[in-house]
């Protein structure tokens, strides 16, 4: 059995939480970043039990601590969540008044690996919050190239892993709301989201077109980094989103799993917890 | 108990009282509870009572330590009467169910200003040999993953403003002001159609997946009694959301009707989507199929 994960709130972003280590000696941060109409828990749910439960089998989960990230999935645009989320991560890896690390508490060690997961939407905020990321370090190293090679190295953001479940990266299927049919909660989500949304989800929308060439732009000029490339995992019976990727991403599939369950653990189901190490 | 525990407890309530309570308890207590005062009034007040059974519970299983619960509800006590007392002048409770409040929650006295009976709310503890001291480090630590997946599920519904203005309206809401709302015109409740449509989207998940959450592990090869006795008491406490009969046939069903005829293709596919919606309705109403079909529009 793994041990206790405390359950902490966020108070500075409502609906978040964090799941840590009661040991404080997490050296990794993974963060939790739901869909369009998901929520930190129903979409992930039951990824907080079973890391617990079978961390036998998956030890590095219990150097883990576990962060879900709530946000307007239905009518706030993505590049105003982007920037929400990178003040979200960066509020995580500051220092409290006392001018220690504000995660993991107590240990003064920082994180030394940091893993994104996205499902959906989420994964497109993921993106467009890295690449925002890379274009404030370019600003603020704009000198040799030397210089700017070794901030992008030095930034545990920039050299974050990303696991993607499902993500809108190349656009979803709002054409007939069908592919949200398979349940009323996602048809019901679907309708009440804003216009605006949907079409910056659509393929090749202004939005969703310079995620991808400016990832696969970054990619190729920043080899060594790892946050630009992603694994990526679609369920087969995928409906919502188009089930294609980045050229730098390393797409696999999972037989049986539509949009939504692609990415919920069950004791019979355990390939998230192995997608995400 | 061992110091990890202890501290893991005290952990768990203060997430308790800053995550699931949140500001709720200072909202009641010093709110106005009226309809012109606050949008969900009736909402508001039995999120109150609701998030007092599952700390209740939590006690039970273990998460939350009873002697710090006992200091906590010392602040809890003057909003949960006022909540009750609310509740009980707005028929919001008996009434509609045909039974008495106390089915639901029997730690709230029955004299006219209602209060906590602290003993009641502790009667578990009362008990010589407890159902805990029966479970192995293992299982204590299995009731309490199972127990937190249903706080946070929970946590996302019970203040969440678009769930409890679904609830307030198809309970509470005149026929006039329902037609208003699911016709998309926001006089006089204030709200638009979206955020019904959330607020549905968010009461019928919830319900699916605090269920399937709870069968998880009793399905598993850790499941024992103590799980089904947690999602029998689990699903007590749910009871007080569930709509009546009314409210299903005669609102809430239009209202998924009219969101699955928004729907523009026809043929397979359609209808597949039109058999899926239908599984989910006839899930959470749990009203008789047939009767449900004959209602299917």
């Amino acid at each position: 059995m793994g041990q206790y994960r405390i359950p902490v709130a966020i108070p500075e972003f409502p609906k978040s939480y964090a799941l840590v280590c009661s040991d404080h000696k997490a050296d990794t941060m993974v963060i939790f970043v739901h869909g369009f109409g998901g929520d930190p828990t129903s979409t992930w749910l039951d990824f907080h039990g079973l890391v617990k439960i079978c961390a036998v089998n998956y030890p590095w989960w219990d150097k883990s601590d576990l962060f879900f990230y709530s946000y307007d999935s239905l009518r706030t645009p993505i590049g105003f969540n982007a920037k929400q989320f990178a003040r979200f991560v960066d509020h995580l890896l500051s220092k409290d008044e006392n001018g220690s690390p504000r995660f993991p508490a107590s240990s003064g060690q920082p994180y030394t690996r940091l893993i994104f997961v996205g499902h959906s939407e989420g994964a497109v905020v993921i993106r467009r919050m890295i690449l925002d990321r890379l274009k404030s370090i370019r600003k603020a190293n704009s000198g040799t190239q030397d210089q700017l090679l070794a901030a992008t190295k030095a930034d545990i953001i920039l050299n974050s892993q990303l696991r993607l479940f499902a993500p809108a990266c190349m656009g979803t299927n709002f054409s007939s709301m069908l592919g949200f049919a398979t349940s009323l909660s996602s048809l019901a989500s679907a309708f009440a989201s804003s216009f605006l949304v949907r079409n910056e989800l659509k393929p090749n929308s202004p939005v969703l077109r310079p995620i991808e060439s400016g990832t696969e732009n970054a990619c190729a000029t920043f080899p060594g980094i790892s946050g630009f490339a992603a694994k990526v995992l679609f369920g087969n019976r995928d409906q919502v989103v188009y089930t294609a990727s980045y050229k730098c991403d390393e797409i696999e599939y999972e037989e049986g799993k539509d949009h939504f369950s692609v990415c919920k653990p069950k004791f019979k189901y355990l390939r998230p917890l192995e997608f995400v190490a | 108990m061992t110091t990890d525990r202890a501290e893991y407890q005290h952990a768990n309530l203060a997430f308790f009282r800053d995550f699931v309570f949140g500001s709720s308890i200072g909202e009641i207590e010093f709110e106005k509870l009226d309809a012109a005062a606050t949008p969900t009034p009736i909402l508001k007040s039995k999120g109150l009572i609701e998030a007092a059974l599952w700390m209740k519970l939590g006690v039970e299983v273990g998460f939350l330590d009873p002697e710090s619960v006992s200091q906590f509800l010392i602040t809890c006590e003057r909003p949960l009467s006022v909540a009750w007392n609310y509740l009980l002048d707005q028929d919001a409770l008996a009434g509609r169910r045909g039974r008495p409040p106390d089915v639901w929650c029997d730690f709230m006295s029955d004299e006219p200003q209602a209060r906590l009976i602290k003993d009641k709310f502790f009667e578990i503890k009362r008990q010589k040999i407890g159902p805990l001291k029966r479970l192995s480090s293992k299982e204590y630590d299995h009731l309490s993953q199972c127990f937190l997946g249903c706080l946070l599920l929970t946590s996302e519904v019970i203040f969440e403003p678009c769930t409890m203005v679904f609830l307030e309206k198809i309970g509470w809401a005149s026929n006039e002001e329902w037609n208003y709302l699911t016709q998309g015109d926001p006089k006089p409740s204030g709200f638009r159609i979206e955020d019904l449509y959330i607020g549905l989207a968010n009461y019928v998940r919830y319900s699916k997946q605090l269920f399937e959450h709870l069968s998880l592990y009793i399905a598993s090869d850790i499941g024992g009694t103590e799980f089904v006795s947690l999602k029998d008491k689990a699903w007590k406490i749910h009871s007080e959301r569930r709509l009546i009969i009314r409210e299903y046939t005669d609102r809430l069903l239009p209202l998924v009707a009219k969101i699955v005829n928004r729907l523009p293709a026809r043929g397979l596919e359609w209808r597949h989507a039109r058999l899926a919606i239908f599984k989910d309705v006839y899930q959470i109403t749990g009203l008789n199929r047939d009767e449900l079909f004959k209602r299917w529009v």
